[in-house]
């Protein structure tokens, strides 16, 4: 009788290792981490942080963990020279299912725009099999520029590569191919703008990203580990996604914290709205007007339906004349005159 | 001495190099600024001594701004110029109670200062590699006398 059970465990194993395999869900994760410019921080106690060094750690950790997942993970830095020689100054890695399968490093120049070797080392790399996968972007920086030349070079060390809303738009698109992202993350300052979101809708069905500065400490992606544990649905994953990164920053920022999740595809009347077929009009500003706000002290981009696909998590400054404002439209804007808060 | 041959170094990187290593330095020298005088608010006991330290440190600052406006600057760094020392002006109102702020408490100075600091450097980014350079400057020398 022992041997009858064991010999019908041994028939059926087969059958539920193959059904959890294929119920599986799988992922293909990208992150691109801009250190080409200051990421200095400190924090309270007075130490000091590089903001990207840490998320690069922050990023392999989450790679080696995810045994479901093809993560790349790309770090651009400083142009770096030997004896007036340029040498490589970025970094890849990719992981498939938790393990290190390449780690390599490459040369930015200007013979492009930027994210085109990314997207180079992503297609050559990339298994092709899992058209399936659900797909995440995170990229990590500074604010993406309206236009070319708009505040700072964006590369210190490369100030003549290009790199604005519209490139990094259609560098998503060729990272994306046939399948859209079903989450893009901003981890950037000022990034959420009617501009910067009607320019990524073809190409993702959520968008998290902030309409205010946000703090150098960053968004936090150690949640993307919870893709280990349990199968998401892509709302439900971004809004615990931004609720975890909001909640991280909350620790330790006294400055405004404002993290907005789009629902791309309900905010596409308010959209179309403001901006009608203008994709230039991108609620951005004039080069020397530098200063953000909150989109509902604008008049013109006031509508009934603005709220419509937008989740904020908002947690006004300690300090300044924004300290008892109590809540944020999820929009960012500029102003043409220096604001202070 | 060492402070000032950074300074030194700095001015001639920035100003005859315009180099992102001169921007780098210049900046971690700046957030470096921001940092003692927060260190300096935390360490210190005596809430009129937190007051003096942070308005010492906003003139500074101030004086700074106001002198690199006195050069022949481009635009855009008048433009830098200008958003920074709004950011510097509305914190030292606020420190005093002034321009419709309501002033800082003496039991919250050690969080103004922390905010203060967060603020300062996410507003760092966007000031020209150039002018931080020369405000960095201004401000050490300032300090150095």
């Amino acid at each position: 009788m022992k041997y009858f059970i064991v010999l019908i465990l041994l028939c059926i194993a087969p059958v539920f290792t193959a059904y959890s395999v294929e119920g599986q869900m799988h992922y293909e994760i990208i992150y691109i981490i801009h250190g080409d410019a200051d990421y200095l921080f400190h924090d309270t106690s007075g130490a000091s942080h590089y903001a990207d060094t840490e998320i690069l750690k922050q990023a392999l950790e989450v790679a080696k963990y995810l045994d479901n997942s093809e993560v790349f993970v790309f770090h651009q830095g400083p142009a770096s020279k030997f004896l007036f020689f340029p040498q490589d100054d970025s970094h890849f890695y990719y992981f498939s299912n938790g393990k290190r399968v390449k780690e390599d490093s490459y040369t930015r120049d200007n013979s492009d725009s930027d994210l085109t070797k990314e997207i180079y080392l992503f297609n050559q790399y990339r298994n092709k099999d899992n058209a399936e996968s659900q797909k995440i972007l995170l990229y990590y920086g500074h604010e993406i520029p309206s236009k070319i030349g708009n505040i700072n070079a964006y590369n210190e060390s490369h100030p003549d590569i290009n790199f604005n809303e519209e490139i990094f738009s259609n560098s998503v698109k060729k990272f994306a191919g046939k399948n859209k992202f079903d989450l893009i993350v901003l981890s950037t300052c000022n990034n959420g703008t009617p501009g910067m979101v009607s320019l990524l809708s073809p190409y993702t069905k959520y968008l998290v990203a902030s309409p205010e500065n946000l703090h150098l400490s960053q968004m936090n992606s150690t949640f993307l580990k919870e893709l280990n544990k349990d199968s998401y649905d892509p709302y439900s994953f971004a809004y615990s996604f931004a609720q975890n990164a909001f909640n991280h920053l909350k620790q330790n920022t006294l400055t405004v914290i404002t993290i907005s999740l789009y629902d791309v595809e309900k905010t596409r009347p308010y959209l179309r709205t403001i901006l009608g077929n203008n994709t230039d009009n991108t609620g951005s500003q004039p080069e020397t007007a530098i200063s953000n706000c909150d989109c509902n002290s604008i008049k013109y981009y006031l509508k009934a339906d603005m709220e419509n696909g937008v989740t904020v998590f908002y947690n006004p400054p300690a300090f300044g004349k924004n300290k008892n404002k109590k809540s944020h439209s999820g929009w960012g804007c500029k102003q043409k005159v220096f604001g202070s808060n | 001495m060492i402070r000032f041959n950074i300074v030194i170094f700095c001015l001639v990187m920035a100003f005859l190099t315009g180099s992102a290593f001169a921007g780098n330095h210049t900046q971690k020298e700046l957030k470096d600024y921001f940092n003692k005088i927060n260190r300096e608010v935390q360490q210190t006991e005596n809430p009129a001594q937190k007051r003096e330290v942070l308005n010492n440190s906003f003139d500074d600052l101030l004086k700074a701004f106001n002198t690199a406006q006195q050069m022949p600057l481009s635009e855009k760094d008048m433009a830098g110029i200008n958003y920074f020392k709004q950011k510097v002006q509305d914190r030292k109102n606020e420190l005093n109670g002034l321009n419709g702020y309501d002033k800082v408490e003496d039991a919250s100075l050690n969080q103004f200062a922390n905010y203060s600091t967060q603020q300062f450097e996410q507003s760092a980014e966007y000031i020209t590699i150039s002018v931080i350079a020369l405000v960095l400057i201004i401000i050490l020398v300032a300090l150095l006398l």
